[in-house]
Formats: structure tokens, sequence, C-alpha cells
């Protein structure tokens, strides 16, 4: 289960690796443009922050496997084995509970945009689809936590290495 | 419970969190989802957070982050820094303490266009330690450097720490990386001369001048004179009114890549590891910066900084005497948090208080960075330094220990930009 769940995450790191490729283009191709041909891409600001989001949102997850989200050790170093695990279960259920929070009140705020079909001023983008495509996003976030928790049941402790 | 009382409440509770290893940028979510709920009604706050979330990953001016991070991952895989260093050795390495100075040198060039500090470390400590080790240099000593001259990426720009206080304090993003140019350039300039003054007291650190030719590596010039040149495109094109920092960001990943794979360092895994590499840090730092962002949000609105802004007021103390003591609560919390941490907790409730005092907020971004880059290299958190001591194998204290005539460098560099703010807005002043 939890060698799935990684791989979810990893191919999802895909869409963000790809996506971050794109907008690297997409703005050299917008400064080119209005340097050299006084043509700029309408509405590229609009793609930047949409791009964006699927960066962000689908590389969250990995980088939760990969330890890469800032935590505070000051304390978790000194503690024994069995106190690591149990401050270990504590953050991941509470890390888990919000992520879920953070997954819904998302999903919740695209069936707000479908009702008002709201979209971007120049090229028109609905905001729906990509607010639900950050949501997909999200939930490999949840699933990363999920997998850390079978890891602990596994009988690991979470440490800044990767497991 | 009146609303001062529940923002107290919710900083006790984020410590709480972050004590027991919740990340950052989730405990102070939750503080803020708690402490809007209690401060307004479950639903509103809830409905609020979705919003929230999504209008700062969709923030186009916090583009720049991914875009900077690919720059520096790009020249990094490329194994740039080594060459830079062995050009820079090559120069000067065989006076005495030329090679700690080269060291110095190449740590901030590389660091610089790096934009990761751990990345910029290991690859410079990497080459310039054996190097050291090899002419008889302390290796205490030649860690340490490795490891000092590392940390100036964090002010030079591009910096990703300047980006996230731009972005939580909305100061012009472009205005607080400039700014971070000339603090930079300085106290690199002083570390430099701390080298030689350290050489002064104790002369057995490193060997006198060496007589040995140290051939000058012309070979590496068709590799390193790119770094300048990307460097003066990107952050120049920021500074002559040319591009947006995302823009420069943009060219900057982009000369990167082209020139990385033109001289044949970028081979495919090479460049999939540096895209997710980039993906992961800058998922990271959003997460810190949506915490950052309705923490700060949540702090506003429970009127913590006001009461806090004239409770100062009403002291009727020196503001320069309030600025000293803000900077040495980040010196303090730099030495056992890490410094995007302190950043994004400490900002939102010193930022008001700095600008009621009168102070210019991109001086004042420039300055907690610079105290925070002390943190980088003070136990027992200093990651650059245990970096450094991790790749060079050098045992950590003695690399702790080798570094402190340079930390007492940047505590005296920090205090000349307090005390002559034009350091940092100079340049900023005069841009388009």
């Amino acid at each position: 289960m939890r060698g799935k769940i990684k791989k979810i995450n990893y191919y999802m790191q895909y869409v963000s690796g790809f996506t971050l490729v794109l907008l690297m283009f997409l703005t050299v191709a917008d400064v080119i443009m209005r340097s050299f041909l006084n043509q700029p891409i309408g509405g590229s600001y609009e793609l930047t922050s949409v791009l964006l989001t699927f960066i962000v949102f689908y590389a969250v997850g990995h980088a939760q496997h990969y330890r890469d989200h800032v935590v505070i050790d000051v304390l978790y170093d000194r503690l024994p084995f069995r106190g690591k695990r149990f401050i270990s279960y504590l953050s991941s259920i509470i890390y888990l509970i919000i992520t879920a929070i953070m997954c819904y009140v998302v999903f919740f705020y695209s069936q707000q945009l479908i009702a008002t079909n709201a979209t971007t001023a120049i090229l028109k983008i609905p905001h729906w689809p990509v607010v639900v495509l950050a949501a997909v996003g999200l939930i490999g976030y949840f699933i990363a936590i999920i997998a850390d928790l079978l890891f602990l049941n596994e009988g690991g402790i979470l440490s800044n290495d990767v497991d | 419970m009146t609303s001062i009382e529940i923002g107290i409440l919710g900083i006790i509770v984020m410590l709480v969190l972050l004590l027991i290893r919740v990340p950052v940028g989730i405990a102070m979510t939750i503080v803020a989802i708690v402490g809007n709920i209690l401060l307004s009604s479950f639903w509103p706050a809830l409905n609020k957070l979705g919003i929230d979330i999504i209008l700062i990953t969709q923030n186009y001016s916090f583009s720049v982050i991914p875009l900077f991070v690919l720059m520096g991952l790009f020249l990094s895989k490329a194994n740039l820094g080594a060459d830079l260093y062995e050009v820079i050795n090559g120069l000067i390495g065989r006076f005495k303490g030329g090679m700690a100075i080269a060291t110095i040198g190449a740590g901030a060039a590389f660091g610089a266009v790096c934009g990761s500090v751990v990345a910029s470390v290991s690859t410079i400590a990497a080459v310039a330690v054996p190097e050291m080790r090899k002419y008889d240099y302390d290796t205490g000593f030649a860690a340490g450097v490795s490891a000092v001259g590392s940390t100036l990426g964090v002010v030079i720009p591009p910096s990703t720490a300047l980006v996230v206080y731009g972005a939580l304090t909305e100061e012009s993003i472009g205005q607080v990386l400039i700014g971070g140019f000339l603090p930079g350039i300085m106290t690199m300039i002083l570390l430099m001369i701390t080298v030689y003054l350290v050489l002064l007291w104790k002369p057995k650190l490193a060997p006198a001048a060496i007589t040995d030719k140290i051939p000058f590596p012309w070979k590496k010039i068709k590799y390193v004179w790119a770094i300048p040149l990307i460097f003066l495109l990107s952050i120049g094109g920021i500074y002559g009114g040319f591009f947006t920092p995302t823009e420069a960001g943009a060219v900057g990943a982009f000369l990167s890549l082209l020139f990385s794979v033109s001289i044949g360092r970028l081979k495919w895994p090479n460049f999939v590891d540096a895209i997710f590499s980039s993906v992961r840090i800058t998922a990271m730092v959003f997460i810190i910066l949506i915490g950052g962002k309705l923490f700060g949000a949540f702090l506003t609105r429970s009127l913590i900084p006001k009461a806090l802004t004239d409770f100062i007021e009403g002291l009727h103390i020196a503001p320069f005497l309030i600025i000293l003591f803000i900077l040495l609560i980040y010196t303090v919390m730099g030495t056992f948090m890490d410094e995007m941490a302190t950043l994004v907790i400490m900002t939102p409730i010193i930022y008001p208080i700095v600008m009621s005092l009168g102070y210019n907020g991109v001086w004042f971004g420039v300055m907690t960075i610079m105290m925070l880059l002390t943190g980088l290299l003070t136990p027992p958190v200093g990651v650059v330094s245990l970096v450094a001591a991790s790749i060079t194998k050098v045992p950590s204290m003695q690399v702790f220990a080798a570094q402190w005539p340079f930390w007492i460098t940047l505590i005296i560099s920090s205090v000349l930009v307090a005390a002559f703010p034009d350091i940092v807005l100079f340049l900023p002043s005069l841009m388009y």
C-alpha cells in the first residue's frame, strides 16, 4: 500500500515538473515576443497563475515522501524511541486531519466556482476545473500522510531521511 | 475570550505544534483555521480558507520561486560551482590564505545563482576542502570557510528567503531582491578580510604562500564565463526594469539550461533530477507561504500586532534600540530554528511594529535575512555547517569552532546595514 501511494505521488510529480518546464518556456517566449516583436503573449500572466497551482499541488505529496517540509526537531531529537513514535503518531494524525480539511475546502470552493461560472479575465479560462485539479493534487498530500502512518504501524519512526 | 487572548493562545498552540514536529506551514495553517473560526464562525472561516489557499498559489508574483530555484539547480547539476572555485583559486590560491578567500568568493558567487544554500555548500565544500587539505590548511578551518561563503547566497539575489519576505509583507519582490545585492557583496568582502585577520592571529591554520605553481585552469574558463553573465542578465533585467522577477527567473533558468546542455554537462537524468528537486522545493516553500499568509491574516484580525505596536510606542524607547532588540530575537531564534520557519513565524508579528516605527520595509527584509544567515552557521541547527561537516567528514564541532570569527563578522556586517540603511536602499532607489 505504501509503495502504491509513493508511486502515485511520484507520477503526480511528473505533472508538476512538466508544468514547470512549460512555465519556463511560456515566460521566455513572452519576453522574446514582447521585446523583439512588440507582441506579448496575451494572457500569459493568467496562464502563469494557473500553471503555478499545478506546480505546487502536484509535487506537495512527493515532497512529503522526501521529507522536504520544514519541521522543528529541537524536542524530537532528544526523545527516546518510544517518545519519538508517540510524537510521530500524534503529529501525523493532526497533519492528516488538516490536509483532509484543506482538500475539502478547496473542493468546496470549486463547487462555488461552478455555480458562479467564473473565468479568468483575458483568456476566459473557467476557474473551477483548475481548482478541482488543485484539490486532486492535495489528495496526493493527504495519502502521503497515510503512507507515513502506515510506516509508523510497521514499526518505523519519522525522521528527516527518506524512508 | 477577547480577540487578543485568542491571538496569544494561537501563538502558544502554534509553538506546541512545532515542538511535536508538525510541519511549520501546517502548524500555522491549523492555528489560522481554528483562530478564524473562534473570531468569526465555522463555515465562513472554512470557506475563506479554500479561497485563500487558491489565491496564494495563483499569485503571479510568487511564480518567481520555482523559476529561480530551477535556474540554480540546472547550474548546480552541471557542476559549474566546482569550476568556478577552480578558476578563482587559480587566480588567488597561491597567496597566504588565498584558497580560503577563493572559497568564500566562489561560495558567494555560486550561492547567489544557485538559490539553494545546501546545494551551494555541497558543491563548494566537496571541491574546496580537499584542495585546501592538500596544501595543509587546517581541516576545520577549511570546512568552516566553505560553509560561511555559501551562506551568502541567502542575501545576494536571487534568494528564495527574500522572495518569501516580499510575499509575506507585500513589499516589492524586485526591490527586496535588488536590496540584498550590496549588503551581500559587502559581507563577502568583510569575510575575506576576516580570513586575512584570522591567519595573522593563527598563522598555523594555513600554509605560507604556496610556492608550487598552481596551474591556472584555462580550460575551465569556457564553463565559468556564463555564470556572471546569467546573473547579470536576470538580476540586471529586474534592476533595469526589463523583466518582472518571474520573467528574470524564467530567462535565467532557460539560459542555464541552454548553457548546461550546450557544454554537455546536463544529461537527461540530471535534467529530470533538477526539475523534480525544483518542484519539491517549490511545494515546500508554498506550504510555508500558505501557512505564513494565513497566520499573518489571523494575527491581524486578533489585533495582536496593533496591541504590540501600541505597547512599544508607549515605552518611548529609541526606535534604533527596538530594532536591535528585534534583530537579537531573530539571531537567537535562528540558532535553533530553520531560517524559513523563523522568517514566516516572526514576520507577521514584527513587520507591523517596524513599519510603525517608520523604518523601510525593504531595508528590514534584508536586515532580517542577514540576521537569519548567522543562524545557518550556529549550533545546534546550523544546517550549512552540518552539511559542510558531513560532506568533508570533518567533526561538526571543529567546523563550528572554526567559524566564530566569521560569525562576529556577520554580526558586524548586520550592524553596519542597520546603521546605514542606504547600503540596502541605494540600488532599489535607482530602479525603474
